[in-house]
């Protein structure tokens, strides 16, 4: 008869207190959060390092280029003025070599199901009015639901699919200009990018910090999962999970102290005396100047369309 | 709650960054003027710790989990003024470098995650950390203050929202921005966030003020966990009464200027007079609910003098000002017997 191992020990105790195995699914999913924020952080140094259009220029002019477009965007009216915007975003983004996979895996995807979802009931005659070309729910007279009129006809109308796309071409055209910055800009040199908004020290210094202090922390709370999901073997009451995150958000929240202080007295163990003063930076370019011109002038000309 | 681009038009987030330029300044001068050189990367931790606060899921009945947002964690543990600078550059990066929220809606967004996440929900732990100075207490608190402060900033958000449709509409039929009005986004908005998002802030920031207060950052959090005393709430209190004895200008000033009725609060016989005829919903709930005070008037006080509406009206806004005081006052001491 095989000598049973410890493991096997284990689950027929458990079995036999009626304990059930350990169901980590709150700390699975933190974990799994972690590692989507890290290998992401890996993905966009690396399309950052290719040599594409918008990897080539300052990051400066890639900044004020995208904040130039999303502006430009916010102000569009017409389908054809933001369809026009769309095609720009996706030609700088052929031309800087970020693929469509990794752009859609770095946010754009879930922006687009959920401005889909956001969109879809405005295509309803319920709520953009207008007569609907689509019926999906006829009554014989207009009904009552709560404080809201329904009317007889519920169906698709053309001012429904109308104010869809605008809302859905707006919103993928501007989040995929911000994707497509911060996937072709490294985090320090779009950080250092900011001083050319003339934003004060303080919040220089601090944004700088913050992104520093994000993969510190985010790691440390990698490890805080990774201990409770190897520790944890039976289920335990609700009650104990929230418990548990609870005591372990409090410790992140001490240790994050216990960094400040020491990165606190390391500061001004090297002359740091809360002032904070920002480095000149070097002139744009030629290349620079020219990607502004073209971008405002694109942006412009859509708007004629 | 993180309003992306597009979602806004320009009227509304330039207003938004109006309104926060202002506020970032105040919350940058206090801040500063309380910050020694050691303690500078405070800010930077409470900006990086709102990312940790999101990347810790809390498990929910029926195998399902959410996450918190923190803004009034941050309040509690540095103060309302550096939780909204903090919180701010934390909506920043997300927008910059993670796409989450929009560039042109950071105004918008730090309007409502940055300033009345943490300034509603702090003034509510305030004032019930006075009422509960247990630790658990003091833990209820804070979780009543998450829930409270999550929703306010939820109603906000609805808000700017549901105006887009009145204020960007092309004349095609199609608007422009956010497509849903008030009466869509108030209540989708304000209900998920009262029943269910903020049941999971107010768990988060409960159970962690509960655990952080046996911890060394007492330090941090000894501006907040003491509460207000009751002697600081006397210039409220007069301050309401006085509101209260003024209250019959309300009266008076509509009839001295020969103004009409307030701007949506006809009667049925007025709406008749303007379009012709009584919608027949209106009809239909017209009196459906008979108030104890109509227009805060004794029943049959409708043809009285001013003179003694205005002593009704005085005395609504006392009643009104004592009920709400009572239920309050009834609900805290419940939340503290239980938290005994």
């Amino acid at each position: 008869m095989p000598i049973p191992s410890r493991e096997q020990e284990f689950f027929e105790m458990a079995r036999a207190r009626r304990l059930r195995p350990a169901r980590n699914g709150f700390v699975d999913k933190s974990l799994r959060q972690l590692a989507a924020f890290f290998s992401d952080a890996l993905l966009r140094e690396e399309t950052a390092r290719r040599s594409g259009l918008l990897q080539r220029l300052d990051p400066r002019a890639r900044l004020l280029g995208t904040l130039f477009f999303v502006l430009s965007v916010s102000l569009a009216r017409s389908i054809p003025d933001l369809a026009a915007h769309a095609a720009l975003v996706a030609a700088v983004l052929w031309l800087s070599h970020v693929r469509l996979r990794e752009i859609l895996g770095a946010g754009l995807l879930i922006a687009l199901v959920f401005s889909t979802l956001m969109a879809l009931p405005a295509t309803l005659n319920l709520v953009s009015g207008g007569k609907p070309l689509l019926p999906l729910l006829v009554r014989d007279a207009a009904w009552r639901l709560g404080p809201y009129t329904i009317p007889p006809i519920v169906g698709i109308s053309r001012e429904g699919l109308l104010t869809a796309a605008t809302f859905l071409l707006r919103t993928l055209a501007s989040v995929a200009a911000v994707l497509c910055l911060a996937l072709s800009t490294p985090w320090m040199d779009l950080l250092r990018a900011l001083r050319f908004l003339r934003l004060p020290p303080l919040v220089l210094q601090t944004l700088g910090m913050t992104v520093r202090y994000l993969h510190v922390l985010l790691r440390q709370s990698e490890e805080i999962h990774l201990g409770k999901k190897s520790r944890a073997l039976t289920r335990r009451p609700l009650i104990a999970d929230h418990m548990w995150v609870g005591s372990r958000m409090a410790y992140a929240w001490e240790k994050s102290l216990r960094l400040m202080e020491d990165v606190g007295e390391a500061m001004t163990a090297r002359g740091f005396t809360g002032e904070m003063r920002a480095a000149p930076g070097s002139r744009l370019r030629a290349a620079d100047w020219g990607f502004l011109a073209a971008v405002a002038g694109l942006c412009l000309g859509a708007h004629f369309i | 709650m993180h309003i992306p681009d597009g979602y806004l038009g320009p009227a509304t987030y330039l207003s938004s960054y109006v309104a926060c330029v202002p506020l970032w300044g105040a919350a940058a001068r206090k801040v500063q003027a309380g910050l020694t050189a050691r303690r500078v990367p405070l800010l930077a931790i409470s900006a990086a710790f709102t990312f940790v606060v999101m990347m810790f899921n809390v498990p929910l009945p029926g195998a399902t989990t959410g996450h918190a947002v923190g803004g009034v964690l941050i309040a509690i543990a540095v103060g309302p003024w550096g939780a909204a600078l903090a919180i701010s550059i934390a909506l920043a990066i997300q927008a910059l470098l993670f796409g989450d929220g929009g560039i042109t809606a950071i105004g918008a967004n730090c309007l409502n995650i940055a300033f009345v996440m943490p300034f509603t929900g702090y003034a509510v732990y305030r004032w019930l950390a006075r009422c509960f100075p247990s630790p658990k207490g003091r833990a209820i608190a804070a979780g009543i203050g998450g829930w409270a402060g999550l929703t306010c900033a939820a109603f906000t958000t609805a808000v700017l929202f549901g105006i887009q449709p009145l204020l960007h509409t092309a004349s095609d039929g199609r608007a422009l921005y956010a497509p849903y009005p008030l009466s869509v986004t108030v209540p989708v908005m304000v209900l998920e966030h009262l029943l269910l998002f903020g049941v999971v802030e107010a768990l988060l920031t409960g159970l962690t003020v509960y655990h952080l207060q046996g911890s060394r950052s007492a330090w941090i959090l000894q501006t907040a966990d003491v509460g207000v005393p009751m002697k600081k709430y006397r210039a409220l209190w007069i301050a309401l009464l006085a509101l209260a004895l003024i209250s019959p200008l309300g009266l008076y000033l509509p009839a001295l200027m020969r103004a009409g009725t307030a701007w949506g609060e006809w009667s049925l016989e007025e709406i008749r007079q303007m379009v012709g005829y009584v919608p027949a919903g209106m009809r239909q709930l017209n009196g459906f609910w008979k108030a104890l005070l109509p227009d805060y008037a004794l029943p049959g006080q409708d043809a009285a003098p001013l003179a003694h509406r205005s002593l009704a009206y005085i005395f609504s806004a006392l009643l009104g000002i004592g009920l709400c005081g009572a239920a309050t006052y009834i609900l805290a001491r419940r939340l503290a017997k239980k938290s005994r």
